[in-house]
């Protein structure tokens, strides 16, 4: 597998975590998954993901902690897609600019198209 | 009615010589020295009738007049006291004022403007006080003197005093922050209540004193609240040079705090007193009551805006799943990820199901209609049951489990409403167990048997562990774990249903062991 195509997922519900890698690996992405924030943490120290599709209700470290360190770590190039149901989510999407927020539940081809174009932006950057 | 009169006129000698008679009509003059006695007699009794006191001093300052009450109204004796002259009248009383001089200013002000109308009041150092009318007096058009009245308004005066006190303490009351409004009233209350005001709390480990207000700074009242107070019950008493006073607040025919009161040396407390603090009391407690209405609903409001926003939650979840398995399927995928795709839906399904089944169980337990069908069950069969179904949670959260039973536990309880408890208890320790070893424990003594479940996970902090019980109620932040926070209150539900007890040990970050014993057979059956 290119590692260039990995998506990360971080999400507490293993089903989400399930279901989106079948989705994703159906349109031919890599997908590595975490369970909430410091999983996700741990693996970013060994590779880097394409993009990184993230929700905020998460035990540990919740979402907008993660993204807090993602900021302390300087790590703010990677794009992250928000996808939660979360009330507060468009605070915390404008608070760290992301790339995008889905809300769930979020149909496949929204969810598809706009982790095609979150993507292919990334790539086209210098 | 003729007056007549006969006069001899003796001569030189002594010897009559003529005799004079005359002759008057007295029929008018007669009349008049009735009419004058009928007047004086009418203004006699009329001023002694009145309630008022009243002086009357002529031009040079000289008590023309007075009645009996002026004397009583400024503590004069009249066999002791002859007053002649006003100035003699004002130096006995001027001491008893609160400003003598003021009152001795007023009159030297109407003795230059004879012609003048005058109204001002006079307090006493002994609480009482006077209204105080002058006007002229004349005699045809020549004022001769000045009438002054005297009228003692002390207890209409006291009554105003008291409707402005509670109006301006009630005032301050109305506001929802209590502690600082109970802080202005009893700084209102001093002196007028009394040297020192202390408001008292009832909590659960007894009561605090909240505040304590005294005149003198150097010398707090330090007097502990009765206990016939804190019993509900309104006090007066006297110790040595001491008055005390003390008013419970009582909401809903409980007391939650009280209010006392230390008078200053000269002052004993009277049942009016006491009424007045009593008064304030009750609408301290009023305060007391309304500011924790507010703030339960305050609450109220945040759980339910927080109960919808988990719900929305817990609902979005499974959706996701399902909406994207149902597309995946639709848009023609891979033969062996279907089976995949099908199980995500049918587990999705019972998440669903089960989210339902909670808010049905709280709908019930809110109105008390959560029904026991009794049978005799096998509590180890219906553990095994749960743990059976749990084996995939627990193996992706990566806890052991370690069951330790003595075979058959047979009691007559509800199966449906067991498996639910236990089922409960579980999830609670794969969910918060952080992957660590789980043990389950069994135990059977006379005709009690004991469930226990401990994991090694988050633990919950000791102000959080009595709360866990109540609905909604998490010792995590909503934002890191999901649910409704209705686990563990419908596990008291059905421990109680069941005549049983459940309670828990916890320590944060050692892990939480959660106890229950249920009774083999009901004491009611």
């Amino acid at each position: 597998m290119n590692p260039d195509t990995a998506v990360m997922i971080v999400d507490d519900d293993e089903d989400v975590i399930e279901i989106g890698t079948l989705v994703l690996e159906a349109a031919g992405f890599r997908v590595v998954a975490a369970g909430d924030g410091v999983d996700a943490l741990e693996i970013l120290e060994r590779e880097e993901p394409l993009l990184i599709l993230l929700d905020l209700m998460m035990p540990i470290m919740d979402g907008e902690q993660f993204l807090q360190a993602l900021r302390a770590r300087n790590i703010t190039h990677i794009p992250v897609i928000l996808m939660s149901g979360y009330s507060g989510a468009l605070e915390i999407a404008h608070e760290f600019s992301t790339a995008a927020l889905l809300r769930k539940p979020v149909d496949m081809d929204v969810l598809l198209k706009t982790v095609r174009d979150v993507s292919r932006k990334r790539r086209e950057e210098p | 009615m003729l007056h007549t009169r006969g006069d001899v006129i003796s001569g030189e000698h002594g010897n009559p010589v003529r005799m004079v008679g005359s002759c008057w009509d007295v029929t008018d003059l007669t009349e008049a020295t009735r009419r004058l006695e009928r007047s004086r007699s009418l203004l006699e009794a009329t001023l002694n009738a009145t309630a008022d006191g009243l002086l009357v001093i002529d031009r040079r300052g000289r008590v023309a007049a007075y009645n009996s009450r002026l004397l009583d109204l400024w503590g004069l004796k009249s066999q002791d006291v002859e007053p002649r002259t006003f100035d003699e009248m004002l130096a006995a009383v001027h001491d008893q004022l609160e400003n003598g001089d003021a009152c001795l200013r007023q009159v030297r002000e109407m003795e230059s403007h004879p012609e003048a109308e005058s109204f001002d009041s006079l307090r006493f150092l002994d609480g009482r006080f006077f209204e105080r009318y002058s006007r002229p007096q004349r005699i045809g058009g020549e004022i001769v003197g000045r009438v002054w009245s005297y009228r003692d308004v002390s207890e209409r005066e006291q009554i105003m005093r008291r409707a402005m006190f509670l109006a301006d303490t009630t005032r301050l009351l109305a506001s929802l922050d209590v502690e600082p409004a109970l802080d202005a009233v009893a700084h209102m209350a001093v002196p007028y209540l009394g040297d020192g005001c202390a408001v008292d709390l009832l909590g659960e480990g007894g009561p605090r004193r909240l505040l304590v207000v005294s005149r003198d700074p150097a010398r707090p009242m330090l007097i502990s609240l009765h206990a016939t107070v804190l019993a509900g019950h309104p006090l007066t008493y006297n110790v040595g040079p001491l008055s005390y006073m003390a008013a419970p607040l009582v909401i809903q025919d409980t007391v939650v705090g009280a209010l006392s009161f230390v008078a200053p040396p000269t002052r004993r407390y009277t049942e009016r007193d006491l009424e007045l603090a009593e008064e304030l009391a009750r609408r301290a407690a009023l305060s007391v009551q309304n500011a924790r209405l507010y703030r339960g609903t305050q609450e109220a409001l945040r759980a339910r805006d927080e109960f919808l926003s988990i719900a929305a939650h817990e609902i979005r979840g499974p959706l996701t799943s399902m909406r994207l398995a149902v597309q995946l399927i639709q848009q023609g995928m891979s033969p062996d990820a279907l089976p995949k795709a099908l199980d995500i839906i049918q587990r999705e399904d019972r998440r669903l199901a089960r989210f339902v089944d909670e808010l049905l169980d709280l709908g019930r337990i809110r109105s008390g209609q959560l029904h026991f069908n009794f049978e005799d069950v096998d509590l180890n069969e219906v553990l095994q049951d749960v743990t059976t179904r749990l084996r995939s949670e627990l193996t992706r959260a990566g806890s052991p489990l370690s069951i330790s039973t003595e075979g058959r536990t047979v009691g007559s309880w509800d199966r449906f409403r067991l498996n639910q408890l236990v089922s409960n208890i579980v999830s609670n320790a794969i969910k918060f167990g952080l992957g660590k070893p789980i043990e389950i424990r069994l135990r059977q003594e006379h005709d009690t048997v004991t469930l226990t479940v401990r994991d090694h996970g988050i633990g919950i902090p000791a102000d959080r562990q009595e709360q866990v019980f109540q609905p909604f109620e998490r010792a995590v932040s909503a934002r890191h774990y999901g649910g409704l926070g209705l686990g563990l209150h419908i596990v008291r539900t059905i421990v109680s249903g069941l005549e049983g007890r459940v309670w828990l040990e916890s320590e944060p970050g050692a892990g939480t062991t959660v106890y229950v014993t249920l009774p083999l057979k009901r004491a009611a059956a």
